[in-house]
């Protein structure tokens, strides 16, 4: 993934409305974007609708938002547009499925049923969690919960037994649920 | 679907820095693999020439050894000419035909230290080698020292902190001023496969004992698996395990070789009966599974 633009050069275009500049984060984060909506099953043409939009919010959002780091901030708001339009679209099993297969594995970790859930003490205690955890579990966690990466494909690529990726996983997802708890939320 | 809360869409709001250090890991990775990659295409197209007229002229032809049981998690990053990612499915092969892959490999605990443009510009330096009787690459371990002047003290400490598990390195032959010590050492592929196999098996033992106790051994060792300096006295004491327990995970782990395990020595390590001048973690493994040369037994 080279970058061809750094952030500051993005925002910097962005201010002085310099369209040409989504053509680089297209270039540069295209494929990255079209993975996560792909990982989630959503067909090409969704798919191509969730980065157009990606890209519409990027300009409509910078300036006032200054991201520190353009990749995260495009991958965020693809995410966020891919995970609504699933929901939107929830007829389309195939993406339905991926999406409550990974959900169900990490939302196991909270009973939203009998707790009063802070939405902003959430993400602060993801964060927390993601920063106890090494490097290699980070980017594993990532890939799954993150990106709808298979454990399949997250295996091959990081040259281990897929036993052992859900393995980790399931630790991970073990702590996680311990700090949750801490935090009063099981 | 409903709309409840859900911790999955939360994620979207972690912090941006863990994204782009995942960014980055990955980016990295099919960096090294696209070298690789390339140092096995050009290989690849002299290893078939020269497979041709072999195979013209030779009844059979000479099979090289299998890839060691080595876990190629811990990062050992292969400059050697000939492995693909295909090939590492299916097993591997080196195509470095009369050195053990030891040889053509580099780790990248090593590459850490060296930097990874300082390295990447070096695996790219060209090969002004002539193909000699079966090695096609002079991108060696003993090139790569030299070449970025690495102290002795660094390698032994990534050895025997790190990689001792995974590698062979003879650091007296890699460290003397005559490259064909080292040549020579490495030359003994199936000797150093048998060894590889002896650790590979001392590796598997630990990660089983360390698996089973998980929840206690993960919380003081940053989820991580034992490496070479955690020595089994160590795992054995710190997670307080019984001795018909440490028998259990022997009998059960099958190796093509391993070593001769005491466990009367162990026991008595931990006991503080025997007692050793230098207790490194290699010197009690050593010890534990009965061999002399930490470098190369």
């Amino acid at each position: 993934m080279k970058q061809l633009c750094t952030t500051e050069e993005v925002v910097k275009a962005l201010e002085n409305r310099d369209s040409t500049v989504l053509e680089e984060i297209e270039k540069s984060y295209g494929k990255l974007l079209r993975s996560i909506a792909f990982n989630l099953g959503l067909n090409s043409g969704d798919a191509e609708e969730c980065m157009n939009d990606t890209y519409l919010e990027v300009w409509n959002t910078i300036p006032p938002a200054k991201p520190k780091s353009i990749r995260s901030y495009v991958c965020m708001l693809m995410r966020r547009l891919v995970i609504d339009r699933i929901r939107y679209n929830s007829a389309d099993k195939r993406a339905g499925t991926v999406y409550l297969e990974v959900a169900g594995e990490l939302d196991s970790c909270i009973n939203v049923e009998n707790t009063v859930i802070d939405e902003i003490c959430i993400p602060m205690i993801l964060n927390g969690f993601l920063e106890k955890q090494t490097p290699e579990n980070r980017e594993i966690f990532l890939r799954r919960y993150y990106e709808f990466e298979g454990t399949k494909e997250i295996a091959r690529d990081l040259l281990m037994g897929v036993s052992a990726i859900e393995k980790r996983l399931s630790r991970m997802r073990i702590e996680l649920k311990k700090m949750l708890t801490e935090w009063g939320y099981n | 679907m409903n709309n409840k809360f859900s911790l999955t869409d939360k994620l979207t709001e972690i912090d941006g820095k863990f994204l782009d250090e995942c960014y980055e890991r990955r980016s990295r990775r099919a960096i090294r693999r696209k070298n690789i990659v390339k140092y096995s295409s050009l290989a690849a197209s002299v290893v078939i020439v020269i497979t041709i007229s072999l195979v013209a002229t030779l009844p059979m032809f000479r099979n090289t050894p299998a890839v060691d049981p080595v876990d190629t998690s811990s990062g050992v990053v292969e400059t050697s000419p000939g492995e693909t990612e295909g090939d590492k499915e299916i097993g591997g092969f080196s195509t470095c035909e009369v050195h053990h892959q030891s040889y053509h490999s580099i780790p990248y605990d090593l590459v850490e230290y060296i930097g990874e443009d300082e390295f990447l510009k070096w695996t790219e330096l060209e090969d002004k080698f002539e193909p000699l009787d079966g090695c096609y690459s002079n991108k060696t371990i003993y090139n790569c020292i030299h070449y970025f002047d690495v102290p002795r003290e660094v390698l032994e400490k990534i050895y025997f902190d790190t990689l001792w598990h995974s590698c062979m390195w003879n650091i007296d032959a890699l460290y003397s001023k005559d490259v064909s010590e080292s040549d020579e050492f490495y030359r003994h592929t199936d000797e150093i496969s048998t060894v590889m196999y002896k650790r590979a098996a001392l590796s598997t033992l630990k990660s089983r004992i360390a698996d089973n106790h998980w929840e206690e051994w993960s919380v003081v060792h940053e989820n991580r698996y034992p490496l070479a300096k955690h020595s089994m006295k160590y795992i054995v004491e710190f997670l307080d395990i019984s001795r018909e327990e440490v028998e259990e995970y022997i009998s059960k782990i099958n190796f093509d070789a391993t070593y001769d395990y005491d466990l009367d020595t162990l026991y008595a390590l931990i006991d503080g009966t025997i007692t050793i001048d230098n207790p490194t973690p290699t010197a009690e493994d050593a010890l534990f599974c009965g061999f002399e040369d930490l470098y190369i037994e």
